[in-house]
């Protein structure tokens, strides 16, 4: 399986792919863009693109020399005519560079990329929002050529919709930066802290009422204080668990190393490091994590062990139990099945 | 040719298209409560028949004669698979439509494979001509490969814009302009034969946004949506802990029960919040149109822009006691 990972330096391709990364995915804003536009908006994010233009060449050439592949993300879920314009002109100059993929969301801009006949490949964002086989046929035809299924798939629903659709590749996330809505469907914009930062960070009261006039029990009043306390915890685990990570520097938050074996028999070709804006280090030490995973399905298949392998490599039971820092928790609730069946 | 017939009309209010008039009602069980008004029941009734108190663009409600009247039902919801009808639903749906003297529009989520399944058979009891709100591309293709005689409307969750309440001037939707004027957009619908889109009103609505050419435009009011999750907060009241918030988890649809007002009560000082009110029903959380918002789209009526407004039946922040008087 390969390891996607992300990319906002020239200087951190050379140690991601040391460490095991065999693809990268970055974004830039092209000077034309600027000009005319005149916003970042070309990937959904204002930091975190490659500094200038000249940077991509240097960065397909960077990985091309070391044997990975780069893609070019521009994954804003919509465009005006003007900024497809100017992403067509990108997309152009990218596959002369001999760019290996782009990533995109809106199925106007695939449609266009693809009519162009560019020799790369052309990845499905999770912003799309792929959740079904026909939703995947529909972007094969306008020209897509991998998926990148969006966070929270159950396992099952990943394999079967893998099934379908054999001519496509496929990719899914592994490793951090967790959503807590649908990004996909997401008409919010990230606001700077002082305005209320992301949404679903943002701090809201909740004061729940009933639809049909009644009054609250003092039951009810228990059984939404206790739901809304682990729904916070829920949170903090989604959010890296406040950025933090073990002694030997692998991040916590959302994880899908236990789930290695089920996406491999499934025939995932892909798994994604989320996390462009992270520093070098903790990029270094996420596509470290995930490669001593993906070593150890080499060498032992076995799902069970697997889970008692990827959760020995951050050596902190307590954050895996609770199933709130993982991608595909259901992983942990068979083991848990498992465990009470065999004590039956 | 006659020199009548070569003049233009004159633009009047009598030939300016005006709008029709629809409900959106999640629970198809709702429609029972609108039975008594009688076919082509005016909007307000209905409305109150729903727990609501004031009605929404009562300006130009108190133009017409009477008032609006409902023309159009949109029976589901576009937030939530689990939401989906079922064919016994859908099938009463059909008759309590008939009797009403109104047609019906199906309301369709973002769905899984799963859901596809169960929205198969629903898509086979809708009479031809019946409007299907797509909000996945997937449910698009399969509308048009499988049920050509169904007409797709683009839902509002495809119809992407800027809708974050919170924003604090009107500068920031410049960062993700909306896309509704953009031909290669419109070819793109064309190809999959898609007339009409539906939208919410963005903070600071500017006139442009209702001109989209060719396209029918829907609009659904009074609240616009600005996010939507898959693990859904009150949907996980009823389950372990172990459970909660994970993908495709079971729920007692407690979003048919629960409302909560959204409220930003920690906003620095100098920084106020200038927040339109919001609410979270289910998955989702909502903002209420501006009375300046509201303005923008009457004067989109007024110039004839608008084909449909889709009013929130029952999905909405009102505790509605369950026999209202």
């Amino acid at each position: 399986m390969n390891i996607v990972a992300p990319l906002s330096h020239l200087n951190e391709i050379a140690p991601l792919a040391a460490t095991g990364a065999d693809e990268f995915y970055c974004s830039v804003v092209p000077s034309s863009w600027a000009e005319r536009i005149g916003t970042t908006g070309v990937s959904r994010r204002t930091f975190s693109n490659l500094s200038q233009e000249a940077d991509l060449a240097a960065a397909i050439s960077q990985s091309h020399d070391l044997g990975k592949k780069l893609s070019l993300v521009m994954n804003a879920q919509h465009y005006t005519a003007e900024q497809l314009d100017c992403l067509l002109q990108l997309a152009s100059d990218f596959a002369e560079l001999g760019g290996d993929a782009v990533i995109v969301g809106d199925p106007v801009l695939l449609d266009l990329i693809a009519s162009e006949g560019f020799e790369f490949g052309i990845h499905l964002s999770s912003i799309a929002s792929c959740r079904n086989v026909e939703t995947a046929l529909f972007y094969r035809e306008l020209g897509a050529t991998r998926i990148i299924f969006p966070r929270d798939m159950t396992l099952n629903e990943i394999a079967r919709l893998r099934r379908q659709i054999p001519e496509l590749e496929c990719e899914t996330f592994i490793l951090n930066d967790g959503c807590v809505f649908e990004e996909g469907v997401c008409h919010s914009i990230h606001l700077p802290r002082q305005l209320g930062g992301a949404i679903c960070m943002d701090s809201y009261r909740y004061d729940y009422q009933r639809m049909d006039g009644a009054q609250l029990s003092s039951q009810q009043i228990d059984t939404l204080k206790h739901n809304d306390e682990c729904y916070q915890q829920w949170l903090w685990y989604r959010f890296g668990c406040g950025f933090t990570v073990t002694k030997e520097g692998y991040p916590y938050g959302p994880c899908g190393l236990c789930a290695l074996p089920k996406l491999h028999a499934s025939g995932i070709e892909s798994v994604k490091i989320a996390g462009r804006d992270a520093p070098l280090e903790r990029k270094q030490k996420s596509v470290e994590l995930v490669k001593r995973a993906i070593n150890q399905l080499a060498s032992d298949p076995d799902p069970r062990n697997m889970l008692e392998y990827a959760q020995g490599l951050r050596q902190s039971q307590s954050q895996c139990s609770s199933g709130y820092m993982c991608y595909y928790p259901e992983v942990l609730r068979q083991q848990s099945s498992n465990l009470i069946a065999r004590t039956r | 040719m006659s020199e009548k017939q070569q003049l233009k009309p004159i633009p009047t209010v009598a030939n300016i298209q005006q709008p029709q008039v629809s409900l959106a009602l999640t629970d198809p069980g709702m429609l029972t409560r609108l039975l008594e008004l009688g076919p082509q029941p005016c909007l307000r009734s209905c409305l109150k028949r729903l727990g609501w108190k004031d009605i929404p663009l009562a300006v130009l409600d108190a133009e017409r004669d009477g008032g609006f009247t409902v023309a159009r039902v949109h029976i589901g919801n576009e937030f939530c698979e689990r939401l989906l009808p079922t064919p016994a639903q859908i099938k009463t749906a059909l008759q309590q439509t008939e009797l009403l003297g109104v047609e019906m529009s199906l309301l369709t989520p973002l769905l899984t494979d799963s859901g596809i399944k169960r929205l198969s058979p629903l898509l086979e009891l809708l009479p031809d001509g019946t409007e299907v709100v797509v909000n996945d591309w997937g449910t698009l293709r399969l509308v048009r490969r499988h049920y050509p005689a169904l007409t797709p409307l683009l839902g509002r969750l495809l119809y992407k814009m800027i809708k974050d309440p919170r924003l604090p001037s009107a500068q920031w939707t410049k960062l993700h302009p909306h896309s509704g004027q953009s031909k290669p957009f419109h070819q793109l619908l064309a190809r999959f034969g898609v007339e009409a889109i539906e939208m919410d009103l963005p903070p600071f609505t500017q006139p442009e946004q209702f001109q989209i050419g060719e396209l029918g435009l829907s609009v659904h009011l009074p609240y616009g949506y600005v996010v939507k999750g898959r693990m859904c907060r009150i949907g996980s009241l009823g389950l372990d802990d172990k459970d909660k918030f994970v993908a495709g988890h079971a729920c007692q649809k407690e979003c048919l029960d629960y409302v909560t007002p959204l409220e930003r009560p920690n906003q620095a000082a100098d920084q106020p919040a200038q927040d339109l009110v919001g609410f979270q029903r289910g998955n989702t959380q909502f903002y209420r149109y501006s009375s300046a918002m509201e303005a923008s789209l009457v004067e989109a009526v007024k110039q004839g822009s608008i084909k449909c407004l889709v009013f929130a039946g029952d999905w909405n922040e009102h505790r509605c006691p369950s026999e209202p008087s």
